[in-house]
C-alpha cells in the first residue's frame, strides 16, 4: 500500500492531473491506520484476550475521531499532522506493549516471530516518522536550510530499518511456516 | 560553532533510531539470556524426573524382593510346616493327631497374621490413615513381636502432617534402614526418635549393633538410593557409625519442598 502510494499514485496521478498531494496522503493515512490497527488487534486477539483489546478499541476511536475532526477543521487539502502523530504514538506503544509481554514468556523464539520483527520496524520507522511530523508542524522550521535535508535524511534512514525489518518478518514468517509444515506436513 | 536548528533535530532523529536499536537489543539478549534459563531448567527438570523414575522402579525392585523374601523366608517356611505336619499325621493316633492339627491352625494363624502385617506395611493408604508415628511404631512391634530386639519409639513435639508422598519417602527409607540393621548390624536395640521442629522433621535410627568404619566402607547402592530419594524430596539423611557403637541414622525432612524437589 505504502509503495504503491508513494511510487504509484502521487507521483503519477497527483503531479499529472496537478492535484493536491495531500489529498492522496490522508486518504491513504485512513488505509494505513486500518490496516496497521486491524494487524494490532488481530495479533493481540491470538493471544490471551485481556485489556489491551479494550484499549485498542478505544484508541483506534479516538485516533479515527481526532483525525476526522482535524480534517473537518483544517480541510481535506492539509495533511492531518496532528493525528498522524497521535497515531505514530499508538503504534510505538503497541509495538513496545507486545515487546513487554514477550519478556515475560517463558521461552519464545523471537527469530521465528515475525511479529517481533514487525514491532521492531514499527518502532524505529514510528519514531523516526513522529519526529519528522513534529518538525512538519512548525512552519518556521522549514525556513532552515537544511530542514528538507534532515527531514529526508532521517526518513531515507528510517525507511531503511523499516523494510530491512519487514523482511526479517517475512524470513522469519517463512521459515516459521516451514518449521510447521516439518510437525504437520 | 552553534549548530543550525535542523542539526539539532538529525541529532535528535539519530538519537532516537539509536535509542530504539538498543531497546530491541536489550529485548533480544533479555529474551536470549531467559531462552538459555528455561532451556536449562528443563533439562535439569528432565534428568531429575528420569532420576525420579530409576529411584521408583528401584524403590519397586526393592519392593518386589522385600515380598518376594518375606514370602520364601516366612510364609514358605511355615506353610512347608504345616504341609509336612498334615502329612505326617497318623489318622489312627487320634491324640497326636490332634496335637498336631492345634499346632497347625496356630501356625496358619500366625501365617495369616504375618501376611496381613505385610500387606499392611506396603499398603499406602494404611500408612496414610495412621499417621507416620504409628506406621513407623507397627514397624518396631513386628520386631519387638520376635523376641530379638528391644525397641522404643520417642516423639518430641506436636505431630504434624507432611505431603503423602514424602511421609512415604521418610517411612520406606526407615523400614530399609531397619531392614539394614536385622541384617547386618547384630543389635538387640532399636530406638527411634522423631522429632518435629517448627521448620523441619527430624527422624533419628539408632541401633546398637557392631556399627562400622564410616572412613573405610564405601557408600553402596542402598545408601546411595536413599540420600537420593532424600534428595528428591528435598531432604538429607547423613549416617555416622563407629565399630562397635552402633550406627546412627539421621533423617532431615524439611517442612516446604522447595523447587528443585520433584515431590
Amino acid at each position: 500500500m505504502d509503495v504503491i502510494n508513494e511510487l504509484l499514485i502521487v507521483p503519477y496521478i497527483s503531479n499529472q492531473q496537478n492535484l493536491n498531494q495531500n489529498l492522496f496522503y490522508n486518504i491513504f493515512s485512513f488505509f494505513e491506520m486500518a490496516t496497521w490497527f486491524y494487524i494490532f488487534i488481530k495479533f493481540f486477539q491470538t493471544g490471551r484476550r485481556d485489556k489491551i483489546n479494550i484499549f485498542s478499541i478505544f484508541a483506534i476511536a479516538l485516533c479515527v475521531f481526532f483525525s476526522v475532526f482535524e480534517i473537518y477543521q483544517t480541510g481535506f487539502l492539509k495533511l492531518h499532522i496532528n493525528s498522524l502523530r497521535l497515531f505514530d504514538l499508538l503504534i510505538i506503544f503497541f509495538s513496545c506493549r507486545y515487546l513487554f509481554l514477550i519478556l515475560f514468556k517463558d521461552f519464545h523464539d523471537l527469530f521465528l516471530d515475525c511479529f517481533f520483527w514487525i514491532s521492531s520496524a514499527c518502532i524505529i520507522y514510528h519514531s523516526v516518522l513522529f519526529l519528522n511530523f513534529t518538525t512538519m508542524s512548525k512552519n518556521l522550521y522549514w525556513f532552515f536550510n537544511d530542514s528538507e535535508k534532515v527531514f529526508y535524511f532521517l526518513i531515507d534512514i528510517g525507511n531503511v530499518f523499516y523494510h530491512i525489518l519487514i523482511m526479517g518478518a517475512f524470513l522469519a514468517c517463512y521459515f516459521q511456516k516451514k518449521a510447521n509444515d516439518e510437525i504437520f506436513p | 560553532m552553534t549548530k543550525s536548528f535542523p542539526e539539532i533535530i538529525a541529532y535528535i532523529g539519530l538519537l532516537v533510531i539509536c535509542l530504539s536499536i538498543a531497546l530491541l537489543v536489550f529485548v533480544i539478549l533479555s529474551r536470549r539470556r531467559q531462552n538459555l534459563l528455561f532451556l536449562k531448567n528443563k533439562n535439569l527438570q528432565e534428568i531429575s524426573e528420569k532420576q525420579l523414575l530409576q529411584t521408583q522402579l528401584e524403590i519397586q525392585e526393592q519392593t518386589f524382593q522385600n515380598i518376594s523374601q518375606e514370602l520364601h523366608d516366612n510364609v514358605g517356611q511355615v506353610l512347608s510346616v504345616i504341609k509336612l505336619s498334615i502329612n505326617t499325621i497318623n489318622l489312627n493316633d487320634t491324640n497326636t493327631a490332634k496335637e498336631q492339627l492345634i499346632e497347625s491352625k496356630n501356625l496358619l494363624t500366625q501365617v495369616i497374621q504375618d501376611l496381613r502385617d505385610l500387606s499392611k506395611t506396603l499398603n499406602t493408604d494404611y500408612i496414610n490413615e495412621i499417621g507416620l508415628a504409628n506406621a513407623i511404631e507397627q514397624q518396631l512391634l513386628l520386631l519387638q513381636k520376635t523376641g530379638l530386639y528391644k525397641t522404643e519409639l520417642i516423639v518430641n513435639g506436636t505431630d504434624e502432617k507432611y505431603q503423602l508422598q514424602r511421609e512415604l519417602v521418610v517411612f520406606r527409607i526407615v523400614q530399609e534402614l531397619l531392614n539394614n540393621i536385622v541384617k547386618h548390624a547384630d543389635a538387640n536395640s532399636i530406638s527411634i526418635a522423631m522429632t518435629y521442629e517448627s521448620e523441619k522433621l527430624l527422624v533419628t535410627v539408632t541401633d546398637n549393633g557392631k556399627g562400622f568404619d564410616t572412613a573405610e566402607t564405601k557408600t553402596g547402592l542402598g545408601l546411595r538410593n536413599m540420600l537420593n530419594r532424600m534428595t528428591l524430596i528435598n531432604g538429607f539423611i547423613t549416617v555416622s557409625s563407629q565399630p562397635k557403637e552402633g550406627t546412627i541414622a539421621t533423617i532431615e525432612l524439611p517442612k516446604h519442598s522447595n523447587q528443585n524437589g520433584n515431590i
